[in-house]
Order: structure tokens, then sequence, then C-alpha cells
């Protein structure tokens, strides 16, 4: 009887166990509810700031309670427990997963990645049918032709934005239009500073009225605005048989030498009468780019050791300012970069730090000997390739710099050293930046400007 | 009686409606009779329906070409100037790191191979180039993607119908254009607007914003219009994207990339037959716009525009009269040609010489199904005379370049070993071994799509792809 009772009872044992684990193991067969347009889709790509919503069920549509965290750049940002679905704001950009576990189950999780990034934005983006983009062309009101020829001046004033933050439960904005004019400070005849100012007297800024000898009287029709200049580049004539046609000038007319900051709105007003009385606003004037204007994700060169102007040997640094976390945004896994150098000056060596946080580097180069270069010149080329792999990042702190490159002079002659490319097809001897899907990324800036002058020894 | 003037308003009126285009009886006269007079291949006409559609409210066929041609070249493609990039949305080096030149393994020798895809219909906008480039991208997903790579399928059944109204809503500025080439460099700027563009830009942005479907920006809701900015509906925002990894591009052999026209025409043949139907570009003489079947060659020299369209096969002579191109919605359509022919001898007058053409490239066209020969229109390919010669009629597609999208995805890699140097073990010393075999041919290092038979950095780049996707 004893034995029958513990042979039960071990049997009895075995089968709760048995439930137990079979229960814990249950499939719930997770899969990611796609019906709405706001679901977040495996691969999926959204704006900045916006509402999304993280939806699932089980086998046979079941609804499944589970606990939800979500990483950006594998960092965990939010936490929810017990819910069924949810909606969230994605606010910054960067590459997100979102991992789903049902509650009560074992191995039912599911990882769902993602990305937010302001490219996809400015995709969708227009203003008034308006060009988007880091210029801005801002046609004059016809306005003008008849204010000048009624004899009056024109003028053009500028306002800008700002924001002040006044406390509250929740705090508020406050939205606040400023004045701006343009200063001369140097007095070359440029304009190259903004500066705030309290009253339209001070703002009005005269807009320039030409007579041509060939064209007759000339106002502005259209005015290119960029990031760090003010131009007019083309030109309404007014007076003559020619009157009423555009008149393009060979080369643009810098009316500032200063300009807008990025994704941020200004207006102008075109006036002509003392009064405030007859004026024309413009559209809302703002720069678009994928980053701002402290973000500018930027290859530069520069001299790190020695002088080349002195120096037999002498180290060059690519530094990428922003570059790492722009690439971050757009899971950039290659990068590719030419230095192009003169043929008297020897190639010594190359570094690389830790460039890309939360990635593994990968990095190598060749040189390529004997090459023309697009303006003609002899050169050498030293190709830089430096790949990011998935899974645990170097031990070390990351740098801005893509890579250290040590230099010799060999004879007195000038030479130099640049960011360049060969602008062919086929080449092969360009800038190239690769996602995890191997397709290219726009939006890396290379400031070819900054070349290394040579001097020899 | 009132009846009688009640039929006679009502004849007047559809004659009227019919032939708002005043000349264009006269100018198909004029241009069948010069075909005639020159001995040409080919014949001229309006269809009643063509000229319903697109006749309304113009008065000249000049006019109607200057509405429907209005591709623009840009100097970028035609000469290949110096250009900096600096910041801006986007510059013109990451343009360039965008195409490839594909060398073929093989030579294509099948001497007619065509896919007859869907024709669209750009109407009075000069959208040419965003139909253009969305077919390619169209055949392109079909060919690569679901393997439809046979002779008439790649998406004649219209698989995949993507959205012509988001390319051009992606314009190029122009204006921007017109500055920047003056004084900077060279930036590139969007802009919404569906007149005048250019598929060398388009292509790129097939890379980075990807493509949407028809169904979530409709030409349809823009059709009868022609304005030309135009905001995207709702159904955009949410849409999904599907993008192309890179654009192969078959350069114009004005750029010297070509050192024989059997290897140029060999290249597009190879992008056409692997990889979907191409997009590409010519000068429009003014006798194109009354082409209604045969071997369109031209009558006379003077300019039209710009056009953008789509090659989507080539035939060779001897089968020029077995193939039907406009079958589609006229079960009575006829061969290209009546009567078989071993070759084509035919007079250009834009070079002023005579000509021999045994093969024929089959173009694509996005004037309806009206319009042609059911849509479609048939060219001589490159003399071997005007290639040697460095000549280029402009009327001819091979005047510029060709672009078709490439599809990289990790099944296409499944063979491809990232144990490049053989030691069996896959870590860093291969990515090393890889770099140093750019500039050969071995083939342990050859992984890229499409293969070419070389190692380039595209194979780097794509052994950290792999190495990502498996590892």
């Amino acid at each position: 009887m004893r034995k029958a009772l513990l042979v039960s009872t071990i049997l009895l044992l075995l089968s709760l166990l048995f439930v137990s684990c079979a229960t814990k193991g249950i499939d719930y067969g997770l899969v990611l509810d796609n019906s709405s347009p706001f679901s977040i889709r495996e691969g999926g790509t959204y704006g900045p700031n916006s509402v999304l919503e993280l939806a699932w069920k089980g086998l046979e549509g079941r609804e499944i309670i589970a606990d939800v965290s979500v990483m950006l750049n594998n960092v965990k940002i939010k936490e929810f427990f017990g819910v069924t679905k949810l909606t969230f704001t994605v606010e910054e950009e960067g590459s997100y997963v979102a991992i789903i576990t049902a509650k009560g189950a074992r191995g039912n999780t599911k990882a769902v990645n993602f990305s937010v990034n302001r490219l996809w934005a400015e995709s969708l983006s227009s203003f008034n049918g308006s060009s988007d983009g880091l210029f801005y062309f801002d046609t004059c009101s016809s306005l003008l032709r008849s204010w000048v020829l009624n004899g009056h001046s024109p003028f053009i004033a500028f306002y800008g934005l700002e924001q002040n933050v006044i406390a509250n439960v929740v705090p508020e904005t406050e939205n606040v239009r400023t004045r701006l004019t343009l200063v001369d400070t140097d007095d070359d005849g440029v304009y190259d500073a903004w500066q705030e100012v309290a009253t339209y007297a001070q703002q009005k800024i005269p807009l320039p009225v030409r007579e041509h000898p060939t064209y007759g009287l000339l106002v502005p029709h259209q005015l290119i605005y960029t990031t760090d200049r003010i131009e007019i580049w083309q030109w309404l004539i007014l007076t003559g048989q020619y009157a009423g046609y555009l008149l393009n000038t060979a080369q643009p007319t810098l009316f500032a030498s200063v300009g807008f900051e990025l994704n941020w709105p200004y207006t102008r007003r075109l006036d002509t009468y003392e009064e405030e009385s007859n004026y024309a606003y413009g559209q809302i004037i703002k720069l678009h780019a994928l980053y701002d204007s402290d973000k500018v994700p930027m290859f530069s060169l520069d001299v790190a050791l020695g002088n080349p102007a002195r120096d037999i040997a002498f180290t060059a640094v690519i530094t990428a300012e922003n570059v790492a976390r722009f690439g971050q945004i757009y899971n950039t896994r290659y990068m590719q970069i030419p230095v192009f150098f003169s043929t008297n000056i020897a190639f010594r060596g190359i570094t690389f730090d830790n460039f890309m946080p939360g990635l593994s580097d990968i990095s190598s180069y060749r040189v390529i000997y004997d090459v023309i270069n697009d303006e003609g010149e002899d050169c050498n080329i030293l190709m830089i390739y430096r790949g990011f792999l998935e899974g645990a990042d170097e031990p070390v702190a990351t740098t801005p710099v893509f890579a250290s490159i040590d230099f010799e002079t060999l004879d007195d002659e000038p030479g130099f050293i640049a960011l360049d490319y060969i602008d062919e097809y086929g080449a092969d001897v360009m800038p190239v930046f690769k996602d995890n899907q191997n397709k290219n990324v726009d939006g890396f800036v290379i400031d070819y400007d900054t070349w290394i002058p040579v001097n020899g020894i | 009686m009132k009846k009688a003037i009640s039929l006679f308003t009502a004849l007047l009126f559809l004659s009227l409606s019919l032939f708002a285009v005043s000349d264009a009886q006269p100018f198909i006269e004029k241009v069948n009779a010069s075909i005639e007079n020159m001995g040409l291949s080919w014949k001229a006409g309006f269809k009643d329906a063509f000229l319903d559609i697109y006749g309304e409210g113009i008065s000249t066929v000049e006019e109607m070409g200057r509405v429907l041609n209005q591709y623009i070249f840009i100097e970028k493609e035609l000469e290949i100037g110096r250009a900096m990039g600096s910041r801006l949305t986007t510059t013109d080096d990451m343009l360039m790191s965008s195409l490839q030149i594909i060398e073929p393994l093989t030579d294509i020798t099948v001497p007619t191979f065509y896919r007859l895809e869907p024709i669209r219909d750009q109407y009075l906008y000069g959208s040419c180039w965003a139909f253009g480039t969305v077919a390619a991208f169209e055949s392109a997903l079909a060919v690569q993607t679901l393997g439809k790579r046979e002779i008439g399928v790649g998406n004649t059944d219209n698989t995949y119908d993507f959205s012509e109204r988001w390319v051009g809503f992606h314009n190029i500025n122009w204006s921007l254009y017109q500055w920047n080439n003056w004084y900077y460099g060279f930036y590139l700027q969007d802009h919404d607007r569906l007149n005048g563009g250019n598929a060398y830009f388009a292509h790129y942005n097939d890379i980075r914003y990807g493509m949407i479907e028809e169904k979530n920006a409709p030409y349809s809701d823009i059709f009868l219009s022609n304005l030309e900015g135009l905001p995207l509906p709702a159904t955009a925002w949410t849409a999904p994207r599907t993008y192309s990894t890179r654009t192969a591009i078959a350069p114009t052999p004005r750029t010297g990339v070509f050192e024989t026209r059997d290897e140029y025409v060999n290249n597009i043949k190879n992008l056409l037959y692997n990889y979907g139907s191409l997009t590409v570009s010519y000068t429009v003489l003014d006798d194109f716009n009354g082409y209604e079947r045969g071997i369109y060659t031209p009558t006379a020299t003077e300019v039209g525009g710009g056009h953008c369209v789509t090659l989507v096969g080539w035939v060779a002579a001897e089968d020029l009269d077995k193939v039907v191109l406009g079958g589609k919605l006229n079960p009575g359509a006829l061969t290209i040609v009546d009567d078989p022919i071993s070759e084509l001898k035919y007079y250009d007058p834009t070079v002023e010489a005579t000509r021999t053409a045994t093969e024929f490239w089959i173009i694509k066209n996005s004037w309806g199904y009206a319009w042609g020969d059911g849509g479609y229109f048939v060219m001589p390919i490159i003399s071997e005379e005007d290639f040697d010669n460095g000549w280029f009629p402009n009327w001819q597609i091979e005047y510029n370049h060709m672009y078709v999208p490439l599809f990289d995805r990790l099944e296409l890699h499944e063979a491809d070993s990232l144990d490049i140097n053989g030691d069996g073990v896959v870590n860093a010393t291969d990515y090393q071994f890889l770099v140093s075999l750019i500039g050969t041919t071995n083939p342990a290092g050859d992984i890229a799509y499409p293969k070419d038979g070389k190692v380039t950095y595209e194979d780097v780049s794509t052994w950290v792809f792999l190495y990502n996707a498996r590892y």
C-alpha cells in the first residue's frame, strides 16, 4: 500500500512538473500586428517625433500580455509592463529595437528593428511648392517694379524667431518675432553680421537698384539664401527694349557674407515707402538639412604633428566631427575616403582610433601610385576603407579622428595633401558610404577645401 | 432642318475636338512625304484617340512637342565636368558613388529580346523622366527579385506599379543647378515640380528616398491637370518604401569608357537581359512626335526638345516582320515592318551620311497606348561608323547615359564565402586580404552583387554587409 502511494505521489509530481513546464513553454506564436498605418514595421523608418503604434497578437489572433523595452542605439530608453499594445512617441533620431516579451511564456520574445531619421521626414516635406534644402530661392514681389518705376527706393527687412520658455506645470513655449538687420562691420561694402534691433527704422536695409549700360534699370528679382551668404543672382529689367525680361548675371552679387541657421524659420519683408503701409511679406524662409548647423557630419583634413612647411616628417589627420553620430542614425556600416598627395611626398603609415560607438571597427587601406587627378596633376592616392561590425565595441573611447596619416617629404618641391575624388564613372576613387543593407548613404559632407600645402624640405 | 443643324454642329464640334491641333494632318503628310522621298522604313500618323487626349487646347504639333518633350540634359551627364561637394542636402560626389559600370562576364548573343511592359501616360506634364525612372525601377525589381528575367516577362504583368508622382515630387531644383554651376560647384536639391527633370538625379533618389507604390501617391489624382507643384497625399506619409541599393550605368560612349561599338552594345544588352529595362533619353527631332509604326530615323534636323523613355529590348532585322508591339489593346496590330528584311539602309540628315542597321532598339514611350506602335517605337542601334567616328547622333539613345537600379540582398550571396584568405576562419585578416586584392581578378574576392569578375571596393563593402548579417 505504501509502495502504491509512493508511486502515485511520484506520478502526480511528475505530471504537475510536466504541466508546469508545458505551460511555461507555450509558443504564443507572437506576430506583429501591422493593421494600422502608424504601426511599427520590421525594418521601417519614421520621422522624429512620430507617434507610433506597436501591436502584436498570438496564434489565431489571441491577445497577448507582454512587457516591452525600447532601445535606442543599444541603450534602453523606455519600458512598458503588462500591455497588450502601446503607442509612444519616438523623439530622437537613431536605430531602435523594441523587444516584446510575452508574460508567463518562455522564449516568446520578438525584437522589432526600426529607424528614426530626418531623411524620412525631409523626403515628405514641402511648403507651398517650395524648394526644401540648403539653398532657398526668394522671388521678390512684382510690386518692386512699380515701386521703383514710381521713384521709390526699395528696402528689405529680415525677421527671426526666438522661443522663450515660461514656467508652468508643463512649461510653455512663447514664440517671439525679432527684428534682424545686417551690418557691415569692416566697411568693405558687404554685410557681414546679423544684429537684433528694436525698430523697423533700424532694421530696414536698402536693396540695390542698378543702371546697366546695356539693359537699363535693374531691380533684384531673385535672392538666394544659404547658411553662409545671401546673394542676388537674378535681376528684373525695368526699362529699355528688354523691359520685363530677367537677367542672370555671370556671377551673382554678394549681398551678405552671413546666412541663415539650418532648420530654423525666418521671414523677410520688402518695403519702399518710409511709412509701413506698402510692403510684401515673403514666404517662410527655412533652410532644411539632415542636421543642424552645429551638427554637420563633415570630414576635413588637418595637420596633427609637425609642420609640412618645413619638416620632413609630419602627421595629417582626417577629422570627422559629427560623422559617427550621423552614421549611427543611418545605420552606416562602411566608409571609404580617398586622400590625394603629391608624388614627392611619401606615405609612411596610418593609424586608426576607435571611431564608431557601439560597433567594432575594422580598417584597411591601400596606396595607388602615379594617378592624374582631375586638375591634371600627378599624384598618389591613399584609399581608406573602414567597416563597422555589429558586436562588442573596442574597450577604448571613441574619437572623431577618422585616420592619422604619417607622411615624409622627399624633396624641396612644393606639394599637397587633399581630400579629393576622381570624377569619372567607374573610377572607384571616391568617398563611399554604405548602410546595413549595403545601400549608399547620403548626407555626409567632405570638406574638399581643407587641403594641406607642403613646401618641401 | 433644326435636326440637320444640330447634327452639323455636333459633327463640327467633334472634328474640332479631334483635330484641335490644326496642323496635324499637314504635318503628317509632310513627314510621310519625306519618309517616302528618303526611302525610310517608318510611317507617321496620329491616331484620333491620341489627338483627342493630347490635342485639346493645343494648336500646333510643335506646341504639343514642347509640352511632351521636357527632359533636361544636365551638363554633368553630357561632359563630366569637375564637381566639388560641400555642405548641402546632396552633392555630386555622393551621386557618383552610387553608380556602377557592370562589365558583362559573357556576350549576350540572343538576336531578339524584349519585354513589353505596361505603357503609362504622363499626359500634359513634362514628367517623362519620372516615367522613365519608374519604369526601369519596376522592371528591375521584377527581374532581379522575382527572377522574371526571360524574354517577354519582367514587369509585363504589372506586378509592380510605383508612383511617378512621388518621383516628380523630388525633381531637381533647376535654379540651384544654374546658380551653382556658374559659381560654386555642383549641388543638387529637391524641388517638388512635375515639370522637366532628369534621370541621373531621380535614380539616386531611388536609393536615398526609396519608391512608394502608385496607390499611395496616384498619378490619377493629378492626371487631368497640369499644375506642376503638387503636394503628396497623406497616404504617402506612411507608405512602405522599396529601395534600390545602387544604380548601374551604361555611360554614353562619348565618355570614352568603351573602346568598341560591340563592347558598348553588349554592355547595354547585358543590363537589359540580366537586370531589367533601362531609363534612356535622347533629343527629339520635330518629326518624331508623329511616329506611328516602323523603324524611326529622322527626316529632318529641327530639334523639338528632350525626352526620357524606357529601353525594353532589341530586335534583329530578320525578326522585324515577326514582332508585334501593339497587340495588347489592338488584336489587329501589325508587325514592326510588313516584309522581311536583312538590313536597313537609311540616310541620317543629322550626320549627313547613309547608315546600315541590322539590329534595333525597342523602346517604351509614356504617351499612352494610343501613340506610336501600341505605345512603343523602334530605332536603329548606333552604327559602327558613328561609333568609330565619335559622332553619336543626338536623336539616338546612345547620345546619353542609360540607367537601371540594382537590388542587392542577402539571398544573392548564399554561395559567397567570407573566408577570403582560405584559412578556415572568418576574421579581420580576411578583410585586410580582400582590400589587398582590389584591382585583381581573384575570384575569391568577387563577392559583390553583381559579379563582375574583378575585385573592387564594392566587394569590401559587401564583405562588411555579409559579416554583419551572418555573425
